[in-house]
């Protein structure tokens, strides 16, 4: 399995952050992030196939963050509430780390299988033997089964939900192509106005920058605080 | 004879792990009574390098091995030593053990990744449990008496830098941020904004 040996490289998307800020030796401030963001896409982009379906959203989630950090050291002004929304990047990676490093002493830890151990054997010894508990009875067992029936649904739900939370991004991205290419202009704003949740918003954002990579579209900015007008490029 | 020795005696012949209410009812003391009697036999079984340590949670007490004996009691009993975590594993066991019980959702807060195979992973390996209690309709997970054994501590405050980093800065910070989104309004039926 590819995608198992992506994994062994890096865990998720902190993951991959937090490597790439140390291998640069610098702390972690948005700064610095703003300086990795380039091989974090690039990171992303040579890996999309291998990445799962359902981790692929949280990859891009983050790769919003930071493209909307490096937007607005560009453009102080940007302010978008939804991409604002959430627990600041930097916040989110030195708490990653704090919790990295334990791993890795528990790791250690595990590896030395200083074991407590209980005395097992004596539980193995019971002879089995028809024991019923006083306080079973049908309505108990109903209880139960219903309580494990409900714990499955999340797990069950999960996969569908992330499945469509990656045809969303793929939805986007061909929406604005169609989108530019029918109006030729189409402002930024405009486009973002679609979105109708912060989800959206980061997907849409991620997907607006990933055509003008692509040279998809391109863009102008006539001042600083004037509006970003996107215009199709192969019409 | 003292409540230490009264309790290393109950749960010697017990040979498994009791509950605190338990002790309390057979050994006729409160629950509190209960409580500082095994903090007591904890400490006094460590200070004097015992073969014996007492493992305490929050509801439950067993006597184990001392963590030094391991070696020589799996020779005895012929147990395998449990195979290597995945880094995937370990890190998420991690923030479990210090800030657990947790929900999902939580762990995703801090890993930055959908979780919810590494939580079943590690359910199946009896490494986590779901608790009985629910928050915001998500069931909370924490870490087994089984983990703990299994890396020789005999409660959580032994886990390195325990305090730090449960009460860690950003930790709050992270979390509290998935609270809010759970009451919000849906977004789409606030006003467009025409510019």
């Amino acid at each position: 399995m590819s995608y198992a040996v992506a994994l062994d490289q890096f865990e998720g998307p902190l993951d991959l952050l937090l490597q790439l800020v140390e291998s640069e030796k610098l702390a972690i401030t948005e700064i610095s992030l703003v300086k990795v963001t380039e091989p974090f896409l690039q990171y992303v982009r040579d890996h999309q196939g291998l990445i799962a379906p359902e981790e692929l959203a949280d990859f891009l989630v983050i790769a919003a963050k930071l493209l909307y950090l490096k937007s607005k050291m560009m453009l102080p002004d940007l302010h978008d509430p939804e991409l604002e929304e959430g627990p600041d990047l930097a916040t989110q990676l030195r708490l990653y780390k704090a919790f990295a490093e334990a791993s890795g002493k528990l790791a250690e830890r595990w590896n030395e299988a200083k074991t407590l151990y209980g005395r097992q054997f004596r539980a193995k010894a019971a002879a089995p033997a028809f024991n019923p508990p006083s306080d079973v009875d049908g309505a108990l067992l109903r209880e139960f089964y219903l309580k494990a029936l409900k714990r499955l649904e999340p797990v069950i739900a999960l996969p569908k939900a992330a499945i469509e939370r990656v045809m969303t991004i793929e939805e986007k991205i061909e929406m604005l192509k169609t989108k530019v290419r029918s109006m030729l202009k189409v402002s930024f704003q405009r486009f973002m106005a679609d979105s109708h949740d912060r989800h959206e918003m980061v997907v849409a954002f991620l997907a607006l920058l990933e055509l003008i990579k692509q040279k998809e579209v391109t863009y102008e900015q006539e001042g600083l605080f004037a509006e970003i007008t996107l215009k199709s490029v192969s019409s | 004879m003292t409540i230490n020795a009264l309790l290393e005696a109950a749960l010697y012949a017990a040979g498994q792990s009791v509950s605190i209410r338990k002790l309390a009812q057979v050994l006729a003391l409160d629950e509190d009574a209960v409580s500082q009697g095994l903090k007591s036999l904890q400490t006094e079984l460590a200070e004097n390098e015992r073969g014996l340590a007492l493992m305490i949670d929050s509801k439950n007490a067993e006597l184990v091995t001392n963590p030094e004996a391991a070696e020589a009691v799996r020779a005895l009993l012929d147990i395998e030593s449990q195979g290597e975590l995945s880094k995937a594993s370990m890190e998420a066991l991690a923030i479990i053990a210090y800030r657990g019980p947790m929900t999902r959702p939580e762990l995703e807060q801090i890993r930055g990744i959908q979780s919810s195979t590494i939580l079943r992973i590690l359910s199946m390996r009896g490494l986590i449990e779901a608790k009985e209690e629910m928050r915001l309709g998500q069931p909370i997970y924490a870490v087994t008496p089984e983990f703990f054994k299994h890396i020789g501590f005999t409660s959580a405050e032994q886990l390195p830098d325990y305090e730090q980093l449960r009460n860690h800065v950003s930790v709050e910070t992270v979390l509290q941020e998935l609270e809010p989104m759970v009451t919000q309004p849906p977004l789409s039926s606030t006003p467009e904004s025409s510019s």
